[in-house]
Formats: structure tokens, sequence, C-alpha cells
């Protein structure tokens, strides 16, 4: 399998404090590639370096063979890596269609192209309430999908989704990971963070596993699951508390 | 009936009473010599209004300083004509490209700034500008100001008899004015700024260059702003730094001419001079004599009481207005089918 994405090395500082630190993974073309861990783990932040949001304190970031550390958002976002936000931030002043074509207008020059991607992109993800209302008129399940949305429209070849399923009914989680498999086989490659464990056991080919800013952990999700260091720090602290 | 309203022939009609309204005033007026000095005013207010809105408005980056690039424009086309005969016509391009040149000049330290620390860098610059027009008296005349040369009516050099060509020449430079604020907002740009309006950051990450999109924002803006500052040179054939630069004068009466009308809207400007203007010069020939100094404190009351009562702008109730009107008549229309059939 071809590799799109690797991080060497790769560390964060915020003052003193190590949010990740000498992570180094990468990410084979076409998977899906699960990322776990508990609150604080740095799991976001390698989401924010990966899309160029941080700027690493040290190491080097390559995807599709090129060094993309410190070059801006937009830059990466033109070389197709882009990402949901964790606590949705979606355009509130903009209709939802006009959410949506923003993203698009990065590989479309005409407006009325990009309005057109858009409403194929809304029609992918299932979002076919009236786009001309507020995405605060949404409820949280269509808000995710239009973060999805939104990301899917500016054309990635790398999309990463950070806790899309987060506060899901086991029905709407179905229609969710069937929405993610749907992107996958569209071609294009997934990260993907998730706190629900059957969802992302179901749903990743390969996980990996973080604990304070550090990978413990990195496999097949069966692999992952059984790993001690896992059990410790992650998975044994929810079965106690079930 | 109202998809007839809409159709084709209705829409050119619609458009043709709107300019035969704005191109009536100064015929009406002609020998009412105090509204018609009242309405270039208005009409430069709404100019300066739609253009402040483009940055200030679809981005969200609240510009106190636009006066920089007023004032600036102002001295261009004046300082041009005074020293080498160039006529304001071309001066008020010369105006508009310096304007242009110090909005790149601002936006290198400002445009790193959010919200009010970005307004407070904005006055911060305008002030400067002040100071140097002010301090440079060898060329600017300093505080005494300067006076445009006086040619008399000749069309060349931007000097009208009477009111109605500077009217027309104001009615033209704010048509453009509108039709670039409304390429703006229906374009690619438009998108873009009102993206990073709300986020800078989800905005980044899904490919918006946001220091372009602020920059090329910022330029058209004050472009505009700059050449509507030759045009209040001429029209009123003297500035000082004071006045021209000035924070009250300009920097803040043009931001509330967009927030009393309706920020980030084409029209809102024009709303807001409409009633902000007026309602200026309203209070301060009423309240003469003893009363003058209540005059500025009924003035700002009222400002205060319309902003309360429409925070969203006098644009938007009249939408609402014009909403319910026709939903009224839409269901007395169909009751009235409903009752035919029975």
């Amino acid at each position: 399998m071809s590799e799109i994405l690797r991080l060497e090395k790769v560390t964060k500082r915020f003052g003193g404090l190590s949010a990740v630190s000498d992570a180094s993974f990468s990410v084979n073309k076409g998977e899906i590639l699960g990322i776990i861990g508990p609150n604080g783990a740095g799991k976001t932040t390698i989401f924010s370096l990966i899309v160029g949001l941080h700027k690493p304190s040290e190491g080097r970031i390559v995807f599709n063979g090129r060094e993309i550390q410190g070059l801006a958002p937009h830059t990466i976002a033109k070389l197709g890596v882009t990402k949901t936000f964790q606590t949705i931030s979606l355009f509130n002043d903009m209709p939802i269609l006009d959410n949506v074509v923003v993203g698009a207008l990065l590989r479309h020059r005409k407006t009325e192209d990009a309005i057109a991607e858009a409403r194929k992109t809304l029609s992918k993800v299932g979002l076919d309430s009236d786009t001309t209302c507020s995405p605060a008129d949404l409820g949280l399940v269509d808000r995710a999908r239009l973060e999805v949305a939104r990301a899917l429209a500016t054309g990635p070849t790398l999309l990463l989704l950070d806790e899309v399923m987060a506060g899901l009914t086991p029905t709407e989680m179905k229609d969710a990971i069937e929405m993610v498999r749907n992107i996958r086989n569209s071609g294009i490659t997934l990260m993907v963070v998730e706190h629900n464990m059957k969802a992302i056991m179901s749903l990743s080919d390969r996980i990996i596993a973080f604990d304070h800013g550090a990978k413990i952990a990195e496999g097949s999700p069966e692999e992952v699951s059984n790993h001690p260091d896992v059990i410790d720090s992650y998975l044994g602290a929810e079965c106690e508390s079930a | 009936m109202y998809a007839r309203l809409n159709s084709h022939p209705f829409k050119i009609v619609r458009w043709a009473l709107l300019a035969l309204l704005l191109i009536l005033p100064p015929l009406i007026f002609e020998n009412r010599g105090y509204y018609l000095r009242i309405s270039p005013l208005v009409l430069m207010f709404a100019g300066l209004g739609g253009a402040w809105n483009i940055i200030g408005g679809f981005a969200n980056q609240v510009s106190l300083g636009h006066a920089a690039f007023f004032g600036a424009g102002a001295y261009t086309s004046t300082l041009l004509f005074k020293f080498t005969g160039i006529s304001p016509w071309v001066g008020m391009m010369a105006a508009g490209g310096v304007a242009g040149i110090l909005s790149l000049v601002i936006a290198v330290p400002t445009f790193r700034l959010r919200g009010h620390y970005f307004a407070l860098g904005t006055i911060a610059f305008a002030e400067i500008l002040r100071v140097l027009f002010l301090y440079f008296k060898g060329i600017t005349e300093g505080p005494v100001g300067l006076c445009v040369p006086f040619v008399g009516h000749s069309i060349w050099v931007f000097q009208f008899h009477g009111n109605v060509g500077y009217y027309l020449t104001a009615l033209a430079l704010l048509c453009l004015t509108f039709f670039v604020a409304y390429r703006v907002k229906m374009g690619r740009l438009g998108y873009q700024l009102r993206a990073l309006s709300s986020s800078h950051e989800a905005a980044e990450v899904v490919g918006v260059d946001t220091y372009r999109a602020k920059l090329w924002a910022s330029i058209l803006s004050s472009v505009l702003t700059g050449a509507w500052g030759t045009f209040y040179a001429q029209y009123l054939c003297f500035i000082d730094p004071d006045t021209v630069f000035g924070f009250w004068t300009f920097s803040v009466k043009i931001a509330m001419v967009v927030i009393l009308g309706g920020l980030g809207t084409i029209w809102g400007p024009l709303v807001g001079a409409l009633i902000l203007i007026p309602l200026d010069e309203w209070t301060n020939v009423v309240f003469t004599g003893n009363l003058a100094a209540v005059s500025r404190l009924i003035y700002g009351g009222l400002l205060i009481g319309l902003i309360l009562w429409q925070p969203r702008g006098l644009l938007y109730w009249l939408s609402q207005v014009v909403e319910r009107r026709r939903q009224n008549e839409i269901r007395m229309a169909s009751t009235k089918m409903e009752a035919s059939h029975e």
C-alpha cells in the first residue's frame, strides 16, 4: 500500500506542556485510520498540526512526498488535506448551502459551478433540509453532516473527521458509519477521531492509540483493543465505570 | 401577480422608477438651496457607507479609521490641482490609487488583529495621518486648511455652477460604489469574506486565503473611499486635516451610516444616510441659540433610540414590513378566491 501522509517525530509544545510528543506514523492511501485516546491525549492537536492550524515545535509532516509543516491551512487545503471541527464551527451568518459553497470555491472559479458542486455534496451526505436556512436551525446530526459536506466540497484526497459522530443515537450512528464508508469508497483517505469504541472498531482498517500526547499502540482494531497499555489508559477506565 | 411584478418588463420599470426618484431631487429643490446642499452629502455618505461595508460589513472587520483614506483622497487631488493644475477628475483616480496603497500599508500591522483590536488599530492609523497633515504645514497649510483654487464653472476641472452638477456626479459615483459592492457580495470574494467573518480558522481550513481576501476587500473599499474624498473637496472647495481625517466627522459617521441602515447589505448604507445626514442637519438647524448645546444630545439620543429599536438596521425592518404586507395580501387574495368558489 502506498503512503499518503507521514508524521516524523512530531512534537507540539504549548508553553511548557507537550500536547503531542515525538509522534511518528503513516497513513496509507485509501484506508480509514482510527485515532483513539482519552480526553487530552492530543488527538485534536494532531489534526490541527496536519491541516496547518498549528505549527509543530519539532518534526516533519510529509504529504504525498512534500513537507507541509508550517504551510498556511488554505495552502494545505489546496494540496488536498482538510478537516472537520470537533466544536462544530459552521458559518452561522450564511445559509446552509453557502457554507458548502465556500468549500467548493476552492476548486471551482465560477460561483455557479461551486453552487452546483455544493448541492451535489449536500445530497451525498444526506442533508436534504431547506438549504436557505441558517445552520443554527439544524439539529446536532445535520450540523455534523454539514461540517462533513463543507470539508468534502473542497475536494480533498485526505479528510480528517474529528468526532462527527459524537452524541448520535445508535440508528443515526449506523447512517453516519455508512456515510463515512461511502466517502472512502469515492477514493478519499480518512483519519477519524471518535470516542464511541463500537463505531470506530467497525469502521477503521487500522487504529492508533494515543495517551498524554504519545503514541501507545498501533495496529488492527483487535490488536489495539487487546493492547495492555490501551486497556490500562483508556478502555479499562471505561469498563470499570460500566 | 407577484410573478408578473418580477418578470422582465416590470423589473425595468421598477429600476426606471428608482432612477427617476434619484434624479428628481435636484429638479425639485433647485430653488430651495438648503435641501439641494444636503442631498449630495446624503449620496456621499451612502457611497462612503457602501465602500466601508465591503470590509466592515461583509468581512465584519469594523474599521473606525476610514477617514484616513477619505482624507488622503481629498488631499491628493487638491494638492495635485493646486501645484500642477492636473484636473481633479484625474486627481480622483490618483486619490483612489493613493488610498489603495495606504490600505496595503495599514494591512500589514492591523490584519493580524481581530475584533476590537482591529478597530483600535485603524483609529490609530487615521490619527497618525491627521497629525502628520497638521504638522507638515509647508505642503498642507496645516490646521489652516486648503482652498481648492477657484476656476469657475467648468466641467473639466470638476467645478459646477449650482448644486445639480455635484448631485449628478455624486449619483454616478454612488452607482459605481454600489455596483462594486454588489459584485463583491455576489461573487467568490463575498462568500469568502462572509465565511471568515464567522470564523477565520474554519475558513482557512476549507481553503480560504483569509489574508488575501481581506486585502482585496480593503483595497476596493479604500480606493472608493479615496475617490469620495476628491468629491468632497470639490464640493465644499475647502479641506482641513481635523475635518477630513476626523474621528467623529468621518470615521465614526461612515460606520454609523452602515450600522443604522443594515450591516453587510447593499442598500442599507443608502437608507442609513437618508436618515442620519438629515437628522444631523435638522437637529443643528432646529436647536439653535440657547438650545445649541442640546442639539448634539438630541441627535445622539435619537440615534441610540433607532439602533436600540432596530439593532439589525432599518433596511431589515423595512423588508420585514414589506414581507408582512405581502403575506397579508396573499392571505386576503386566497380567502377571496375561496369565497368566490363557494
